[in-house]
């Protein structure tokens, strides 16, 4: 107690007579802010996209904070290029990322879940029997699936009927089911309403697999069943689909493209209107915030986790922030790099918090490739500014319709830049 | 480097003002974060941007070759893949100020 109130007043005391100075050294990577000792405690809950960056940008932010990040896993598995996997231009190996490097920059990680948030004494109990006091924690649960909406699927229809939405075992059982198909199989992939984790997702997957298809096993063909009527960078994935792929079909979900029911055992997908037999059949379910939001009480009727869009920080419990696929952020998408901007975003909230400044207005980015074949990529970017109602759009859009090969080949060539970049930049 | 630490002190003062009393100042270029905006750019460019290759590093930029080329990706002089997407969302004081952050 004495300990803490004495950082603290010299904390304050610092900031007195740096005025101005203070400010800047919050924002600049400068380590001058270490010099009033210990800056606080941030407690990190998720290991991906969101978390895993935040934990390491709070800590270059300012060195002085006690960064702990809880993860239950060792490694990691991205979902973005999880395709590739799937496609058969990947090994699950490429695609997975050790928490050494965050260790090497500072971040206390610690391999264990967390069984209980108590946001009053602001201390996390784990599994694992430890007690975890923080200052302020930034959670980014990620994503959850809506089982009680879809009858007959559940974590046992999972092995049959692989989501493949969480990368990692899902990823490696779908795709053995794929080279284990006969030429002439049927597969089924289901795409959710809105909102749900990467928009562009279901259908890059298709065309990876669509490619696989092509080449391995020609006989076949591949079927999205939707739930929506319309989806991400849909202009020019039917434009990529028209060049490269005659085994694509998508039924839309107002001409009865939306499932309702899953036969597991079968790999049967029930719509209002038909029955469709898949060899087989990759469901992606509909989706919520990641069930520690639910339990911690971070989550709304909606099922996700409203916030502050200037902090992050949760409109329910203060003094936790919570960022990535789970959060509300209005205007921006549930994507990895969207996590990874929100993440950062977030610790320099964080950081200025910790220290009693009021947090500047947030800029962040996205930037989303799809791959419709190796050769062939398509994107989305954005630059967004916070305010009261969500981020709103500085600029963005989607690659130009009706580009030369040479083109796509460059935007191909630029999202595997991104991927090696992007995963330097959180676990390197 | 003295003049982005100017831009970033009086942006932090305007932006919270601007975020508590005006929504439509929230939209002026005056709370500009470079330091947050530089940092996205590692996404694509790596870290303190050291490029793992495919994409452009820009560590070996100057502040005035950065700046630019964003102006010439913002214009359209310079063709680009996403580029000019990005530099779109970004008025001259903030382009020097990411330059400032990330050229050398």
């Amino acid at each position: 107690m004495s300990k803490h109130s004495a950082a603290k007043n010299s904390r304050r005391e610092f900031l007195h007579l740096a005025g101005a100075a203070g400010v800047v050294s919050a924002l600049t990577l400068t380590s001058r802010v270490s010099l009033a000792g210990s800056s606080g405690r941030v407690a990190v809950v998720g290991g991906g996209f969101g978390g895993a960056t935040a934990a390491r940008y709070v800590k270059k932010f300012d060195p002085g904070i006690d960064v702990t990040l809880i993860e239950p896993n060792t490694k990691y598995v991205t979902c973005p290029f999880s395709n590739t996997v799937l496609g058969g231009m990947r090994e699950i190996n490429a695609i997975t990322h050790s928490y050494k490097g965050l260790s090497r920059a500072g971040v206390k990680v610690l391999h264990d879940s967390v069984s209980a948030v108590d946001p009053v004494k602001k201390r996390l109990a784990t599994k694992g029997g430890d007690s975890i006091s923080y200052d302020r924690l930034i959670m980014s649960p990620g994503i959850d699936f809506r089982f009680e909406d879809i009858p007959g699927y559940d974590e046992a229809a999972m092995q049959l009927v692989p989501h493949a939405w969480k990368a990692g075992q899902q990823t490696v059982n779908l795709r053995r089911q794929l080279m284990a198909m006969d030429d002439g199989g049927l597969v089924i992939i289901t795409s959710p309403n809105n909102p749900f984790r990467c928009p562009p997702g279901p259908y890059e997957r298709a065309s990876m697999i669509a490619y696989y298809l092509k080449h391995n096993k020609p006989r076949s063909k591949l079927l999205i069943l939707d739930a929506k009527s319309k989806f991400s960078k849909m202009p020019l994935f039917l434009e990529g689909w028209g060049i490269h792929y005659k085994n694509i079909e998508w039924i839309a979900g107002n001409k009865g493209g939306q499932v309702i029911e899953v036969d597991a055992k079968n790999r049967v997908a029930i719509t209002d209107f038909d029955k469709h037999k898949a060899a087989v059949f990759n469901f992606i379910p509909p989706q919520k915030a990641g069930a520690i939001a639910h339990s911690a009480g971070l989550t709304d009727k909606s099922g996700w986790c409203p916030v502050d869009f200037l902090t992050f920080e949760s409109t329910i419990h203060k003094g936790i922030h919570v960022i990535g696929d789970a959060a509300i952020v209005t205007g921006m998408p549930k994507s990895g790099n969207a996590a990874n901007s929100e993440a950062k975003a977030c610790a320099i909230a964080v950081v200025a918090l910790l220290k009693d400044n009021k947090p500047m207005v947030p800029m962040t980015s996205n930037t989303c490739y799809s791959l419709i074949t190796p050769e062939h990529g398509i994107s989305v970017t954005a630059v967004w500014t916070a305010s009261p109602d969500g981020y709103k759009k500085n600029s963005g859009g989607v690659s130009p319709e009706g580009r030369d090969a040479a083109f796509r080949k460059l935007e191909a060539t630029y999202a595997r830049g991104w991927y090696a970049n992007i995963s330097r930049d959180i676990w390197g | 480097m003295i003049n982005n630490r100017l831009v970033t002190v009086a942006a932090g003062v305007a932006a919270a003002a601007a975020y508590l009393a005006c929504p439509a100042a929230v939209q002026a270029g005056g709370q500009f974060n470079a330091v947050l905006i530089a940092s996205n750019c590692a996404v694509c460019h790596g870290p303190d941007g050291k490029s793992a290759g495919l994409t452009p590093g820009l560590d070996k930029l100057t502040k005035e070759g950065i700046a630019d080329h964003l102006r010439k990706f913002r214009s359209g002089e310079k063709p680009s893949t996403i580029m000019h997407r990005f530099a779109k969302g970004f008025n001259d004081a903030q382009i020097d100020a990411i330059a400032a952050q990330l050229g050398k």
